[in-house]
Protein backbone atom coordinates (compact mmCIF):
# COMPACT_ATOMS: atom_id res chain seq x y z
CA UNK A 1 0.00 0.00 0.00
CA UNK A 2 2.77 2.37 0.99
CA UNK A 3 4.60 1.41 -2.18
CA UNK A 4 1.53 2.15 -4.26
CA UNK A 5 1.09 5.56 -2.69
CA UNK A 6 4.71 6.44 -3.30
CA UNK A 7 4.34 5.34 -6.89
CA UNK A 8 1.20 7.41 -7.27
CA UNK A 9 2.97 10.44 -5.83
CA UNK A 10 5.92 9.89 -8.11
CA UNK A 11 3.69 9.58 -11.17
CA UNK A 12 1.79 12.70 -10.13
CA UNK A 13 4.91 14.76 -9.62
CA UNK A 14 6.43 13.54 -12.88
CA UNK A 15 3.27 14.40 -14.74
CA UNK A 16 3.14 17.74 -13.01
CA UNK A 17 6.70 18.44 -14.04
CA UNK A 18 5.80 17.65 -17.61
CA UNK A 19 2.80 19.87 -18.12
CA UNK A 20 2.09 21.85 -14.98
CA UNK A 21 -1.23 20.08 -14.44
CA UNK A 22 -2.48 17.35 -12.08
CA UNK A 23 -2.12 13.86 -13.52
CA UNK A 24 -5.84 13.14 -13.37
CA UNK A 25 -6.50 15.65 -16.11
CA UNK A 26 -6.56 13.61 -19.33
CA UNK A 27 -4.03 14.68 -21.97
CA UNK A 28 -6.67 15.87 -24.43
CA UNK A 29 -7.71 18.52 -21.91
CA UNK A 30 -4.25 19.86 -21.28
CA UNK A 31 -4.02 23.36 -22.54
CA UNK A 32 -0.97 24.50 -24.35
CA UNK A 33 0.91 26.72 -21.95
CA UNK A 34 2.78 29.27 -23.98
CA UNK A 35 5.36 31.69 -22.67
CA UNK A 36 4.36 35.26 -21.95
CA UNK A 37 6.25 38.36 -22.97
CA UNK A 38 7.73 38.83 -19.51
CA UNK A 39 9.43 35.43 -19.91
CA UNK A 40 11.64 36.78 -22.69
CA UNK A 41 15.20 36.72 -21.33
CA UNK A 42 16.97 40.00 -20.78
CA UNK A 43 20.08 39.17 -22.77
CA UNK A 44 21.38 39.23 -26.34
CA UNK A 45 19.07 36.42 -27.38
CA UNK A 46 16.12 38.12 -25.70
CA UNK A 47 16.83 41.24 -27.76
CA UNK A 48 16.48 39.23 -30.97
CA UNK A 49 13.28 37.66 -29.69
CA UNK A 50 11.85 41.11 -28.92
CA UNK A 51 12.88 42.32 -32.37
CA UNK A 52 11.14 39.31 -33.92
CA UNK A 53 8.05 40.10 -31.93
CA UNK A 54 8.07 43.71 -33.14
CA UNK A 55 8.39 42.54 -36.76
CA UNK A 56 5.56 40.07 -36.17
CA UNK A 57 3.30 42.79 -34.73
CA UNK A 58 3.99 45.62 -37.15
CA UNK A 59 5.67 44.09 -40.16
CA UNK A 60 5.29 47.12 -42.39
CA UNK A 61 7.21 49.24 -39.92
CA UNK A 62 9.92 46.85 -38.76
CA UNK A 63 10.58 44.96 -42.01
CA UNK A 64 9.55 47.69 -44.42
CA UNK A 65 11.93 46.70 -47.21
CA UNK A 66 10.24 43.33 -47.61
CA UNK A 67 6.57 44.22 -47.31
CA UNK A 68 4.31 45.22 -50.19
CA UNK A 69 0.90 45.48 -48.56
CA UNK A 70 -0.84 46.61 -45.36
CA UNK A 71 -0.68 43.31 -43.52
CA UNK A 72 1.30 42.20 -40.50
CA UNK A 73 2.04 38.62 -39.42
CA UNK A 74 -0.23 39.03 -36.41
CA UNK A 75 -3.28 39.80 -38.57
CA UNK A 76 -3.71 36.08 -39.32
CA UNK A 77 -1.47 34.40 -36.72
CA UNK A 78 -3.54 35.40 -33.70
CA UNK A 79 -2.32 35.98 -30.18
CA UNK A 80 1.06 37.06 -31.57
CA UNK A 81 1.57 33.69 -33.20
CA UNK A 82 0.48 31.64 -30.20
CA UNK A 83 -3.11 30.65 -30.96
CA UNK A 84 -3.74 27.09 -32.10
CA UNK A 85 -5.89 27.05 -35.22
CA UNK A 86 -4.34 30.18 -36.66
CA UNK A 87 -1.12 28.57 -37.92
CA UNK A 88 0.80 29.16 -34.67
CA UNK A 89 4.48 29.96 -34.86
CA UNK A 90 5.54 27.30 -32.36
CA UNK A 91 3.90 24.53 -34.36
CA UNK A 92 5.49 25.79 -37.57
CA UNK A 93 8.88 25.87 -35.88
CA UNK A 94 8.42 22.28 -34.74
CA UNK A 95 7.42 21.17 -38.24
CA UNK A 96 10.39 22.40 -40.26
CA UNK A 97 12.46 21.37 -42.14
CA UNK A 98 9.60 19.93 -44.16
CA UNK A 99 8.84 18.97 -47.72
CA UNK A 100 6.50 21.41 -49.47
CA UNK A 101 4.59 20.63 -52.64
CA UNK A 102 4.66 24.36 -53.36
CA UNK A 103 8.30 24.24 -54.46
CA UNK A 104 8.87 20.48 -54.59
CA UNK A 105 11.65 20.35 -52.04
CA UNK A 106 12.51 20.28 -48.37
CA UNK A 107 12.41 23.78 -46.90
CA UNK A 108 14.07 25.08 -43.78
CA UNK A 109 12.08 27.26 -41.41
CA UNK A 110 13.96 30.29 -42.72
CA UNK A 111 13.00 29.41 -46.29
CA UNK A 112 9.40 29.04 -45.19
CA UNK A 113 9.55 32.53 -43.68
CA UNK A 114 10.87 33.87 -46.99
CA UNK A 115 7.67 32.69 -48.67
CA UNK A 116 5.53 34.51 -46.11
CA UNK A 117 7.11 37.74 -47.34
CA UNK A 118 6.90 36.79 -51.01
CA UNK A 119 3.23 35.80 -51.01
CA UNK A 120 1.30 36.73 -47.87
CA UNK A 121 3.09 40.05 -47.48
CA UNK A 122 3.13 40.60 -51.28
CA UNK A 123 6.72 41.79 -50.88
CA UNK A 124 10.09 40.23 -51.49
CA UNK A 125 11.97 37.52 -49.68
CA UNK A 126 14.61 38.73 -47.24
CA UNK A 127 17.91 36.97 -48.08
CA UNK A 128 18.80 33.98 -45.90
CA UNK A 129 20.59 35.25 -42.80
CA UNK A 130 18.94 38.67 -43.04
CA UNK A 131 18.36 40.21 -39.57
CA UNK A 132 14.59 40.15 -40.24
CA UNK A 133 14.61 36.37 -40.69
CA UNK A 134 17.02 35.85 -37.80
CA UNK A 135 14.74 37.86 -35.50
CA UNK A 136 11.58 36.04 -36.56
CA UNK A 137 13.29 32.69 -36.23
CA UNK A 138 14.47 33.66 -32.73
CA UNK A 139 10.94 34.61 -31.75
CA UNK A 140 9.55 31.28 -33.02
CA UNK A 141 12.36 29.28 -31.40
CA UNK A 142 11.86 31.03 -28.06
CA UNK A 143 8.14 30.40 -28.16
CA UNK A 144 8.49 26.73 -29.01
CA UNK A 145 11.30 25.98 -26.56
CA UNK A 146 9.43 27.55 -23.65
CA UNK A 147 6.01 26.13 -24.42
CA UNK A 148 4.27 23.22 -22.78
CA UNK A 149 2.28 22.08 -25.70
CA UNK A 150 -0.87 20.00 -25.80
CA UNK A 151 0.17 17.16 -28.10
CA UNK A 152 -3.23 17.30 -29.77
CA UNK A 153 -2.61 20.86 -30.84
CA UNK A 154 0.76 20.46 -32.47
CA UNK A 155 -0.54 20.34 -35.98
CA UNK A 156 0.82 23.21 -37.98
CA UNK A 157 -1.18 25.42 -40.26
CA UNK A 158 -4.95 25.51 -40.09
CA UNK A 159 -7.34 22.75 -39.05
CA UNK A 160 -9.03 20.83 -41.85
CA UNK A 161 -12.65 21.71 -42.50
CA UNK A 162 -15.14 19.24 -43.89
CA UNK A 163 -16.34 19.93 -47.41
CA UNK A 164 -19.65 21.80 -47.49
CA UNK A 165 -22.84 19.92 -48.30
CA UNK A 166 -23.60 22.36 -51.13
CA UNK A 167 -20.89 23.79 -53.41
CA UNK A 168 -19.78 27.20 -52.12
CA UNK A 169 -21.65 30.17 -53.55
CA UNK A 170 -20.55 33.76 -54.15
CA UNK A 171 -24.09 35.04 -53.65
CA UNK A 172 -24.63 33.29 -50.33
CA UNK A 173 -21.13 34.28 -49.28
CA UNK A 174 -21.93 37.91 -49.96
CA UNK A 175 -24.76 37.74 -47.42
CA UNK A 176 -22.60 35.97 -44.83
CA UNK A 177 -19.98 38.66 -45.39
CA UNK A 178 -22.43 41.53 -44.94
CA UNK A 179 -23.77 40.04 -41.72
CA UNK A 180 -20.52 38.95 -40.09
CA UNK A 181 -17.43 40.46 -41.68
CA UNK A 182 -18.18 43.86 -43.11
CA UNK A 183 -18.35 45.46 -39.66
CA UNK A 184 -14.58 45.12 -39.36
CA UNK A 185 -13.21 44.43 -42.85
CA UNK A 186 -15.35 47.03 -44.63
CA UNK A 187 -17.87 46.88 -47.45
CA UNK A 188 -15.14 46.46 -50.05
CA UNK A 189 -12.82 44.20 -48.06
CA UNK A 190 -10.48 47.11 -47.56
CA UNK A 191 -10.03 46.72 -43.79
CA UNK A 192 -10.08 49.60 -41.35
CA UNK A 193 -7.58 52.03 -39.91
CA UNK A 194 -7.65 53.29 -36.32
CA UNK A 195 -7.66 56.92 -35.24
CA UNK A 196 -3.97 57.67 -35.37
CA UNK A 197 -3.33 55.75 -38.58
CA UNK A 198 -2.58 52.16 -37.56
CA UNK A 199 -4.21 49.43 -39.60
CA UNK A 200 -6.41 47.43 -37.26
CA UNK A 201 -8.59 45.23 -39.46
CA UNK A 202 -6.65 43.75 -42.40
CA UNK A 203 -7.70 44.13 -46.04
CA UNK A 204 -9.01 40.81 -47.36
CA UNK A 205 -8.64 41.46 -51.08
CA UNK A 206 -7.52 44.23 -53.42
CA UNK A 207 -4.11 45.84 -53.87
CA UNK A 208 -3.22 46.03 -50.18
CA UNK A 209 -3.90 42.39 -49.32
CA UNK A 210 -1.96 39.11 -49.76
CA UNK A 211 -1.26 37.99 -53.32
CA UNK A 212 -2.52 35.01 -55.30
CA UNK A 213 0.41 32.85 -54.24
CA UNK A 214 -0.43 33.00 -50.51
CA UNK A 215 -1.80 30.00 -48.65
CA UNK A 216 -4.78 32.08 -47.59
CA UNK A 217 -5.73 32.47 -51.28
CA UNK A 218 -6.89 28.84 -51.19
CA UNK A 219 -10.55 28.15 -50.47
CA UNK A 220 -9.95 25.25 -48.10
CA UNK A 221 -7.42 27.16 -45.99
CA UNK A 222 -9.49 30.33 -45.88
CA UNK A 223 -12.67 28.43 -45.00
CA UNK A 224 -10.90 26.57 -42.18
CA UNK A 225 -9.32 29.75 -40.87
CA UNK A 226 -12.63 31.61 -40.94
CA UNK A 227 -14.52 28.78 -39.29
CA UNK A 228 -11.95 28.51 -36.49
CA UNK A 229 -11.18 32.14 -35.83
CA UNK A 230 -13.79 34.50 -37.22
CA UNK A 231 -15.49 36.76 -36.31
CA UNK A 232 -12.77 37.64 -33.82
CA UNK A 233 -13.78 36.26 -30.40
CA UNK A 234 -16.64 34.26 -31.97
CA UNK A 235 -14.61 31.51 -33.64
CA UNK A 236 -16.69 28.41 -34.40
CA UNK A 237 -19.95 30.36 -34.57
CA UNK A 238 -20.36 30.17 -38.36
CA UNK A 239 -21.68 26.95 -39.91
CA UNK A 240 -19.32 25.00 -42.17
CA UNK A 241 -21.42 26.02 -45.14
CA UNK A 242 -21.26 29.71 -44.19
CA UNK A 243 -17.49 29.48 -43.77
CA UNK A 244 -17.05 27.95 -47.25
CA UNK A 245 -19.49 30.39 -48.84
CA UNK A 246 -17.84 33.44 -47.33
CA UNK A 247 -14.39 32.10 -48.19
CA UNK A 248 -15.61 31.77 -51.80
CA UNK A 249 -16.89 35.35 -51.70
CA UNK A 250 -13.53 36.57 -50.39
CA UNK A 251 -11.51 34.56 -52.92
CA UNK A 252 -13.93 35.66 -55.63
CA UNK A 253 -12.29 39.11 -55.60
CA UNK A 254 -9.02 39.93 -57.25
CA UNK A 255 -5.79 40.57 -55.41
CA UNK A 256 -2.15 41.24 -56.30
CA UNK A 257 -0.66 39.03 -59.00
CA UNK A 258 1.10 35.79 -58.17
CA UNK A 259 4.85 36.57 -58.26
CA UNK A 260 5.30 33.35 -60.28
CA UNK A 261 3.15 34.85 -63.06
CA UNK A 262 4.45 33.76 -66.44
CA UNK A 263 2.76 36.46 -68.49
CA UNK A 264 -0.40 34.41 -69.03
CA UNK A 265 -3.17 33.82 -66.51
CA UNK A 266 -4.05 30.49 -68.16
CA UNK A 267 -0.49 29.26 -68.02
CA UNK A 268 0.02 30.49 -64.46
CA UNK A 269 -3.17 28.72 -63.45
CA UNK A 270 -2.05 25.48 -65.11
CA UNK A 271 1.36 25.64 -63.44
CA UNK A 272 0.55 26.87 -59.94
CA UNK A 273 -3.20 26.89 -59.38
CA UNK A 274 -4.25 23.57 -60.77
CA UNK A 275 -6.55 22.83 -57.84
CA UNK A 276 -10.21 23.33 -57.15
CA UNK A 277 -9.19 25.27 -54.05
CA UNK A 278 -7.89 28.18 -56.13
CA UNK A 279 -10.18 30.52 -58.04
CA UNK A 280 -7.23 32.06 -59.91
CA UNK A 281 -8.09 32.25 -63.61
CA UNK A 282 -11.78 31.57 -62.97
CA UNK A 283 -14.60 33.83 -64.05
CA UNK A 284 -16.31 34.99 -60.85
CA UNK A 285 -18.94 37.75 -60.67
CA UNK A 286 -18.11 38.86 -64.19
CA UNK A 287 -14.33 39.12 -63.71
CA UNK A 288 -11.58 36.69 -64.65
CA UNK A 289 -9.50 36.50 -61.49
CA UNK A 290 -5.76 36.98 -61.81
CA UNK A 291 -5.93 40.07 -63.99
CA UNK A 292 -5.49 42.47 -61.10
CA UNK A 293 -7.87 44.04 -58.61
CA UNK A 294 -10.77 45.87 -60.18
CA UNK A 295 -11.73 47.75 -57.03
CA UNK A 296 -9.80 51.00 -56.55
CA UNK B 1 -24.63 59.78 -45.56
CA UNK B 2 -25.14 62.94 -43.63
CA UNK B 3 -23.80 66.24 -44.77
CA UNK B 4 -20.88 66.74 -42.44
CA UNK B 5 -20.10 70.30 -43.49
CA UNK B 6 -23.62 71.46 -42.86
CA UNK B 7 -23.68 70.00 -39.39
CA UNK B 8 -20.25 71.30 -38.68
CA UNK B 9 -21.37 74.84 -39.49
CA UNK B 10 -24.47 74.45 -37.41
CA UNK B 11 -22.35 72.99 -34.62
CA UNK B 12 -20.16 76.08 -34.63
CA UNK B 13 -23.16 78.37 -34.48
CA UNK B 14 -24.58 76.42 -31.56
CA UNK B 15 -21.21 76.49 -29.87
CA UNK B 16 -21.18 80.31 -29.89
CA UNK B 17 -24.66 80.42 -28.41
CA UNK B 18 -23.67 77.93 -25.76
CA UNK B 19 -20.83 80.05 -24.47
CA UNK B 20 -23.48 82.06 -22.65
CA UNK B 21 -25.26 79.09 -21.21
CA UNK B 22 -23.35 78.79 -17.96
CA UNK B 23 -24.68 82.27 -17.08
CA UNK B 24 -28.20 81.35 -18.04
CA UNK B 25 -28.30 78.03 -16.28
CA UNK B 26 -25.79 78.47 -13.52
CA UNK B 27 -28.54 79.06 -10.97
CA UNK B 28 -30.18 75.78 -11.83
CA UNK B 29 -27.04 73.73 -12.23
CA UNK B 30 -27.89 71.48 -9.32
CA UNK B 31 -31.21 70.52 -10.88
CA UNK B 32 -31.32 67.46 -13.04
CA UNK B 33 -32.30 68.28 -16.57
CA UNK B 34 -35.86 67.09 -16.15
CA UNK B 35 -37.00 69.55 -18.79
CA UNK B 36 -34.44 69.38 -21.52
CA UNK B 37 -34.13 72.58 -23.52
CA UNK B 38 -34.79 71.31 -26.98
CA UNK B 39 -36.07 74.19 -28.96
CA UNK B 40 -36.54 75.23 -32.51
CA UNK B 41 -34.35 78.13 -33.36
CA UNK B 42 -36.45 79.30 -36.23
CA UNK B 43 -34.63 77.79 -39.15
CA UNK B 44 -34.87 74.12 -40.02
CA UNK B 45 -34.93 71.76 -37.10
CA UNK B 46 -32.46 73.86 -35.13
CA UNK B 47 -31.79 72.15 -31.86
CA UNK B 48 -30.41 73.59 -28.67
CA UNK B 49 -27.91 71.25 -27.14
CA UNK B 50 -28.45 72.51 -23.61
CA UNK B 51 -29.79 69.18 -22.46
CA UNK B 52 -26.53 67.54 -23.52
CA UNK B 53 -24.03 70.22 -22.57
CA UNK B 54 -25.26 70.66 -19.02
CA UNK B 55 -23.70 67.33 -18.14
CA UNK B 56 -21.35 66.52 -21.02
CA UNK B 57 -20.01 70.07 -21.32
CA UNK B 58 -19.89 72.43 -24.28
CA UNK B 59 -16.59 70.86 -25.29
CA UNK B 60 -17.99 67.35 -24.82
CA UNK B 61 -15.52 66.42 -22.09
CA UNK B 62 -18.01 64.89 -19.67
CA UNK B 63 -17.22 64.62 -16.00
CA UNK B 64 -14.59 62.25 -14.67
CA UNK B 65 -15.74 62.10 -11.05
CA UNK B 66 -19.38 61.52 -12.00
CA UNK B 67 -18.53 59.00 -14.68
CA UNK B 68 -20.24 61.08 -17.36
CA UNK B 69 -18.65 60.12 -20.66
CA UNK B 70 -16.54 62.30 -22.90
CA UNK B 71 -18.42 62.59 -26.19
CA UNK B 72 -16.06 64.71 -28.29
CA UNK B 73 -14.90 62.99 -31.42
CA UNK B 74 -16.85 59.78 -30.87
CA UNK B 75 -18.18 58.19 -34.09
CA UNK B 76 -21.44 59.56 -35.47
CA UNK B 77 -23.03 56.14 -35.93
CA UNK B 78 -22.10 55.06 -32.44
CA UNK B 79 -23.49 58.24 -30.82
CA UNK B 80 -26.70 58.00 -32.81
CA UNK B 81 -27.21 54.35 -31.90
CA UNK B 82 -26.63 55.08 -28.24
CA UNK B 83 -29.20 57.89 -28.22
CA UNK B 84 -31.67 55.58 -29.96
CA UNK B 85 -30.97 52.88 -27.38
CA UNK B 86 -31.49 55.35 -24.54
CA UNK B 87 -34.78 56.41 -26.13
CA UNK B 88 -36.00 52.82 -26.44
CA UNK B 89 -34.78 51.93 -22.96
CA UNK B 90 -32.44 49.21 -24.19
CA UNK B 91 -29.57 51.16 -22.69
CA UNK B 92 -30.50 51.96 -19.15
CA UNK B 93 -29.72 55.24 -17.43
CA UNK B 94 -32.54 57.20 -15.80
CA UNK B 95 -31.30 60.65 -16.86
CA UNK B 96 -30.43 59.70 -20.41
CA UNK B 97 -33.61 57.67 -20.85
CA UNK B 98 -35.80 60.61 -19.90
CA UNK B 99 -33.89 63.02 -22.15
CA UNK B 100 -33.59 60.73 -25.15
CA UNK B 101 -37.30 59.93 -25.15
CA UNK B 102 -38.05 63.58 -25.93
CA UNK B 103 -35.71 63.74 -28.92
CA UNK B 104 -36.87 63.58 -32.52
CA UNK B 105 -34.87 61.66 -35.09
CA UNK B 106 -33.50 65.00 -36.30
CA UNK B 107 -32.52 66.01 -32.78
CA UNK B 108 -30.60 62.77 -32.40
CA UNK B 109 -28.81 63.33 -35.69
CA UNK B 110 -28.03 66.89 -34.69
CA UNK B 111 -26.66 65.98 -31.25
CA UNK B 112 -24.55 63.13 -32.65
CA UNK B 113 -23.25 65.38 -35.42
CA UNK B 114 -22.32 68.09 -32.97
CA UNK B 115 -20.21 65.87 -30.74
CA UNK B 116 -18.64 63.83 -33.50
CA UNK B 117 -17.12 66.92 -35.15
CA UNK B 118 -15.35 68.06 -31.98
CA UNK B 119 -11.73 66.87 -32.00
CA UNK B 120 -11.13 63.84 -29.80
CA UNK B 121 -8.87 64.21 -26.79
CA UNK B 122 -6.61 61.29 -25.95
CA UNK B 123 -4.42 60.88 -22.94
CA UNK B 124 -1.20 58.98 -22.41
CA UNK B 125 -2.09 55.64 -20.89
CA UNK B 126 -0.87 55.50 -17.34
CA UNK B 127 1.36 52.49 -17.34
CA UNK B 128 3.31 50.28 -19.67
CA UNK B 129 3.43 47.60 -17.00
CA UNK B 130 2.69 44.33 -18.80
CA UNK B 131 0.55 42.98 -15.98
CA UNK B 132 -1.89 45.88 -16.16
CA UNK B 133 -2.26 46.16 -19.91
CA UNK B 134 -2.21 42.42 -20.56
CA UNK B 135 -5.89 42.11 -21.51
CA UNK B 136 -5.91 45.38 -23.41
CA UNK B 137 -2.91 44.54 -25.56
CA UNK B 138 -2.72 40.74 -25.59
CA UNK B 139 -6.20 39.56 -24.65
CA UNK B 140 -6.80 36.18 -23.07
CA UNK B 141 -7.07 33.85 -26.01
CA UNK B 142 -7.49 30.74 -23.87
CA UNK B 143 -11.00 32.14 -23.26
CA UNK B 144 -11.34 33.64 -26.73
CA UNK B 145 -10.99 37.15 -25.42
CA UNK B 146 -9.14 39.20 -28.02
CA UNK B 147 -7.10 42.23 -27.00
CA UNK B 148 -9.35 45.29 -26.65
CA UNK B 149 -6.90 47.12 -28.92
CA UNK B 150 -7.56 44.65 -31.74
CA UNK B 151 -10.95 46.29 -32.32
CA UNK B 152 -10.69 49.65 -30.53
CA UNK B 153 -7.29 50.43 -32.02
CA UNK B 154 -3.82 50.90 -30.52
CA UNK B 155 -4.13 52.62 -27.12
CA UNK B 156 -7.90 52.39 -27.51
CA UNK B 157 -8.15 55.41 -29.80
CA UNK B 158 -11.13 54.05 -31.71
CA UNK B 159 -11.72 52.57 -35.17
CA UNK B 160 -14.34 53.62 -37.71
CA UNK B 161 -17.99 54.14 -36.87
CA UNK B 162 -18.60 51.15 -34.62
CA UNK B 163 -15.61 50.87 -32.30
CA UNK B 164 -15.54 53.98 -30.10
CA UNK B 165 -12.41 55.29 -28.45
CA UNK B 166 -11.88 54.00 -24.92
CA UNK B 167 -8.92 56.28 -24.39
CA UNK B 168 -10.17 59.53 -22.94
CA UNK B 169 -12.98 58.09 -20.86
CA UNK B 170 -12.91 58.02 -17.08
CA UNK B 171 -12.26 54.81 -15.17
CA UNK B 172 -15.65 55.13 -13.56
CA UNK B 173 -17.49 55.39 -16.87
CA UNK B 174 -15.59 52.50 -18.43
CA UNK B 175 -16.19 50.30 -15.41
CA UNK B 176 -19.90 51.11 -15.41
CA UNK B 177 -20.16 50.27 -19.11
CA UNK B 178 -18.32 46.96 -18.89
CA UNK B 179 -20.57 46.02 -16.00
CA UNK B 180 -23.60 47.14 -18.02
CA UNK B 181 -22.52 44.96 -20.96
CA UNK B 182 -22.08 42.10 -18.55
CA UNK B 183 -25.51 42.57 -16.95
CA UNK B 184 -27.24 43.32 -20.24
CA UNK B 185 -28.34 46.80 -19.23
CA UNK B 186 -26.99 48.21 -22.46
CA UNK B 187 -27.19 46.68 -25.95
CA UNK B 188 -24.41 44.20 -26.50
CA UNK B 189 -23.18 45.92 -29.66
CA UNK B 190 -22.75 44.67 -33.22
CA UNK B 191 -22.62 40.85 -33.49
CA UNK B 192 -23.13 40.75 -29.72
CA UNK B 193 -19.36 41.20 -29.52
CA UNK B 194 -19.20 43.23 -26.32
CA UNK B 195 -21.92 41.33 -24.51
CA UNK B 196 -20.11 38.12 -25.27
CA UNK B 197 -16.72 39.39 -24.15
CA UNK B 198 -17.87 41.27 -21.04
CA UNK B 199 -19.49 38.14 -19.64
CA UNK B 200 -16.04 36.53 -19.53
CA UNK B 201 -14.48 39.39 -17.58
CA UNK B 202 -14.11 39.27 -13.82
CA UNK B 203 -14.68 42.36 -11.68
CA UNK B 204 -10.92 42.58 -11.25
CA UNK B 205 -10.43 42.43 -15.05
CA UNK B 206 -12.94 45.22 -15.47
CA UNK B 207 -11.25 47.42 -12.89
CA UNK B 208 -7.82 46.86 -14.38
CA UNK B 209 -8.99 47.63 -17.91
CA UNK B 210 -10.94 50.68 -16.84
CA UNK B 211 -7.96 52.14 -15.06
CA UNK B 212 -5.65 51.32 -17.94
CA UNK B 213 -7.71 53.09 -20.61
CA UNK B 214 -8.50 56.04 -18.35
CA UNK B 215 -4.80 56.64 -17.90
CA UNK B 216 -4.98 56.05 -14.14
CA UNK B 217 -2.11 54.23 -12.53
CA UNK B 218 -2.96 50.82 -11.11
CA UNK B 219 -2.73 52.13 -7.56
CA UNK B 220 -4.94 55.13 -8.20
CA UNK B 221 -8.28 54.03 -6.86
CA UNK B 222 -9.82 57.49 -6.83
CA UNK B 223 -13.17 57.83 -8.51
CA UNK B 224 -14.11 54.20 -8.23
CA UNK B 225 -17.79 53.78 -7.42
Amino acid sequence: MKYLMTLALLVTSLATLGNGLPADVPPEEWPSVLPADHDIPKDEFGKMVRQGQLIFSDTGQFARAYVGNDLSCRNCHLDQGRKAGSAPLWAAFLSYPAYRAKNHRVNTFEERLQDCFRYSMNGKAPPLGDPVLVALESYAYWMEKNAKINPRLTERGFPKLQKPSTPPSYERGKIVYANNCELCHGSNGQGRIANGGHLVFPPLWGNRSFNWGAGMAHLDKAAAYIKTNMPLSLGGSLSNQDAWDVAYFMEGHDRPQDPRYTGSVDETRALFHHTQNSLYGHLVAGHVLGNGPVSK
Amino acid sequence: MMNKTKYFERGKASLKALLFLPLAFGAHAERLPSQPQISTEGEGSGFSLTACTRCHGVGGDGNTAEGIPRLRGLPFTYLKEQLQAFASGERQNPIMNSIARTLSADDITHAASFYTQLPPLFQPLGTKDESTNELAVHGRWSENIPPCDDCHGPEGKGVGENFPALNGQSARYLENQLQAFKKGSRPSGPLNLMGNIAKKLSDADIQTLSRYYSGSSPRDTGGQP
